[in-house]
């Protein structure tokens, strides 16, 4: 079998698992959604203030409520599961794709879903569409693989991931929060645009290059 | 026991520190600027720490030698304090001459996404007891991060280059008068030279720590260890 | 506050900060020695 054919396979797996579970759909959707209803509590509800607010304030919540996705118990397998796989000649690298494949569909389901209550409760003015469809699945295979990579160097649990997690996130942050940003005012976006494909392509390498390292370590 | 280097850093530190409240003060920015003898070398020594740690990391994963992932551990920790002091002086002087504890500025910010890097790793370090296992994936953690971090830093200051006009004072600019120019680089070698003695020195520290993990973990009961041989009259299991 | 005042606080804080730093550093060594020897 392939690396591919693997990594898919795998990728099968999880997404099956975390249908039985619904950790994403039934926990982590609604505590975003708790986030976004919280914060105007917090800051104030003047329309202009949240209707400018909003776009960052989504993103904020996405990226740091977003790592929750992928520190899922579903990704973070116990340490008999792992021998098994690599007893039975999985390539770490497809492991680790897998992973990453299936946290960045859950992110995004996340965002969507995320997305969908800070539209209502702040009603920001949203411009193009189109460029958004492409920041949003980039944002969650960059999210996803930073993830992946912080559960797989952490035992799971706790707050270790995510805080590992959050300061290389940045780039991510300011590539979508710009994009959105600049969407909104009509200005240019190519460069946060390349900066998320950047993050993205940083990562997979990264994240390719050091999960046969970590097969040894996993205890 | 004081080692040479020791003596030698406490030499020249006291050095770089007479020569800094010794110079005369700047044209512009009065007594204030002589913070700048103290927050540029802490500074330059947090991106020093920082690239140890990188170097240490790839040669630990490339040796399996324990000793150089102990090199990147004492590393990052004297990173995160040297990281903290150009943090703080920066604020420091960054009161008085701007008014305000902290602005934007990609410089800052920047270093205050390292200090959180450098927390996120020795948190890491802390958490596995295993030393074989806490090179590895701090090695692996160590990487990711560097990888990562030019990424940061040109997001960063592109995001920052949107708003802000390139006028602002900046701290180390490089019109400096000879004897202030003199102070500075005295202090910069100072800081070296005692990064070098405080690296020697908790390299050694963690020999030590490493040592009781190792010995705790032997004196931990093995598996099967519920069988034993028989036992003569009086020890009990 | 005087600039003076601010210089003496990033002073005494970096000195301060490294020195202790350095010399705390032969007691830990000190101590955890001394917890291997016992054992």
């Amino acid at each position: 079998m392939t690396v591919w054919r693997q990594a898919a396979f795998l990728l099968g797996f999880q997404l099956r698992d975390e249908l039985r579970t619904g950790e994403v759909i039934a926990v982590v959707i609604p505590f975003g959604s708790i986030a976004l209803l919280v914060i105007p509590m917090a800051v104030g509800i003047e329309t202009t203030l949240l209707a400018s607010i909003g776009p960052g304030m989504y993103w904020a919540v996405v990226l740091l409520f977003g790592v929750v996705v992928t520190q899922r118990r579903t990704a973070t397998s116990n340490p008999s599961h792992r021998d098994a796989l690599v007893l039975l000649g999985v390539d770490p690298a497809a492991r680790f794709a897998a992973t990453a494949a299936a946290s960045a569909l859950l992110l995004l389901l996340f965002e969507i879903g995320v997305g969908l209550v800070m539209i209502v409760l702040y009603d920001p003015v949203v411009a193009g569409w189109g460029w958004l469809a492409l920041v949003l699945p980039l944002v969650a295979a960059g999210l996803a693989m930073l993830g992946t990579i912080a559960g797989s160097v952490t035992d799971g649990g706790g707050a270790l991931a995510p805080l590992l997690v959050a300061p290389l996130a940045i780039p991510i942050l300011l590539g979508a929060a710009q994009a959105t940003e600049g969407l909104r005012l009509g200005t240019g976006i190519l460069r946060w645009i390349l900066v998320l494909a950047l993050v993205d392509v940083v990562l997979a390498l990264a994240g390719v290059l050091t999960a046969r390292v970590l097969e040894e370590s996993s205890r | 026991m004081k080692r040479p280097i020791e003596i030698a850093a406490a030499g020249t530190m006291l050095t770089a520190l007479v020569a800094g409240l010794a110079v005369p003060p700047d044209a512009v920015q009065g007594d204030v600027q002589r913070i700048m003898y103290v927050h540029v070398p802490s500074a330059w020594l947090a991106y020093l720490a920082f690239g140890v740690t990188l170097i240490a990391s790839v040669a630990h994963l490339r040796t399996r030698d324990l000793r150089w992932d102990r090199r990147a551990g004492a590393s990052a920790e004297i990173g995160v304090v040297f990281t903290g002091l150009a943090l703080a002086t920066g604020m420091l002087w960054g009161k008085p001459v701007w008014g305000v504890w902290w602005t934007w500025d990609a410089r800052l910010v920047l270093t205050a996404a390292m200090f959180f890097v450098y927390l996120a790793y020795l948190a890491l370090r802390r958490a596995t007891d295993d030393p074989v296992i806490r090179g590895k994936r701090s090695a692996v953690f160590g990487i990711v991060a560097a990888l990562q971090i030019p990424v940061v830093h040109f997001s960063v200051v592109w995001w920052r280059s949107l708003h802000q006009p390139p006028t602002i004072l900046r701290p180390g600019e490089p019109q400096i008068d000879p004897p202030l120019l003199f102070a500075l680089l005295m202090a910069v070698t100072a800081f070296t030279v005692l990064y070098a003695a405080l690296l020697r020195r908790r390299v050694e520290l963690a020999e030590a720590e490493d040592a009781l993990l190792t010995t705790a973990r032997i004196e931990e009961p093995v598996a099967g260890s519920a069988v034993v041989g028989p036992l003569s009259r009086g020890e009990g299991a | 506050m005087s600039d003076w005042g601010w210089v003496t606080i990033a002073y005494v804080l970096v000195y301060g900060t490294l020195g202790t730093y350095l010399v705390s550093m032969t007691s830990r060594i000190r101590r955890a020695r001394r917890a291997q020897d016992g054992r």
